[in-house]
C-alpha cells in the first residue's frame, strides 16, 4: 500500500476515479489513528496526545493511503469531497417541479 | 474449559438519514479508535453507500440523489473533526 501526503494522495485518488468504469467503485475509509500507531522516524512531530487520520483508498487492486494531522483535515476535505462531487456524475439530480400559478379570479 | 465469545452483529440499511447521522455518530464516539467510516460510489447503479462500523454494531445508508452530497460532507467533515482531535479534546467535546 502506498503511503503519501495528503495533495499526492488526492492526486492519485482523481486517477483512481478516472479509471473506475461501469463494473469498478473506488472505496475510501477513514478511521483514527493513535500518535503511538505512526511508526515515524521523526518522533519530534508525533506529540504523544495528538491523533490523526487514516485515509485509504482502493478500487480493488490498488490502494493508496494518507494520514491526516489536525492542521490538515480541513482543506483535505474541501478538496476530497470536490473531487467526489466532480466524479459521482451518475447521482439523480433533482426534479424541478413546475410551480402552478394560481389565476386570480 | 473452554470460553466461548459471542459477537452479536447487526447490519442493514438505514432509510431515515437522521437516524443514520445519529448512530453514526454513537458508533464513533462508543469506541472512536475502532470505528471506521467508509464511503463508496458505486458507478454501475449510480448509489452512493455509506457505512460506519466497529466490527461489533454496521450502520449503512445508500442514495442516488445527488442533493445527498451534502448530508455526505457533513458528515465526513464531522468525521474527520474527531480523528484528528486528542483524546482530552474528544472527551469534552459535545457530539455535535
Amino acid at each position: 500500500m502506498g503511503r503519501s501526503d495528503p495533495q499526492a494522495f488526492l492526486t492519485e485518488l482523481a486517477k483512481l476515479y478516472d479509471k473506475s468504469n461501469k463494473r469498478k467503485s473506488v472505496l475510501v475509509t477513514l478511521k483514527k489513528l493513535p500518535a503511538h500507531k505512526i511508526a515515524s522516524k521523526d518522533e519530534a512531530n508525533v506529540g504523544l496526545n495528538s491523533s490523526y487520520c487514516l485515509v485509504r483508498a482502493t478500487n480493488g487492486k490498488q490502494k493508496i493511503s494518507c494520514v491526516l494531522s489536525s492542521g490538515e483535515h480541513l482543506r483535505f476535505h474541501m478538496d476530497l469531497m470536490t473531487l467526489l462531487r466532480a466524479s459521482a456524475d451518475g447521482l439523480k439530480k433533482k426534479a424541478k417541479t413546475k410551480k402552478l400559478k394560481s389565476s386570480l379570479v | 474449559s473452554k470460553v466461548v465469545v459471542i459477537v452479536s452483529r447487526e447490519m442493514g440499511y438505514i432509510a431515515d438519514w437522521n437516524v443514520f447521522e445519529s448512530e453514526a455518530h454513537r458508533v464513533l464516539l462508543g469506541d472512536p479508535v475502532g470505528t471506521r467510516y467508509t464511503f463508496k460510489y458505486n458507478n454501475a447503479q449510480g448509489q452512493l453507500i455509506l457505512k460506519v462500523t466497529d466490527n461489533r454494531t454496521c450502520v449503512m445508508y445508500k442514495t442516488d440523489q445527488r442533493t445527498d452530497m451534502r448530508k455526505l460532507e457533513a458528515l465526513t467533515a464531522w468525521m474527520m473533526e474527531n480523528m484528528v482531535a486528542s483524546d482530552e479534546a474528544q472527551s469534552t467535546s459535545t457530539t455535535k
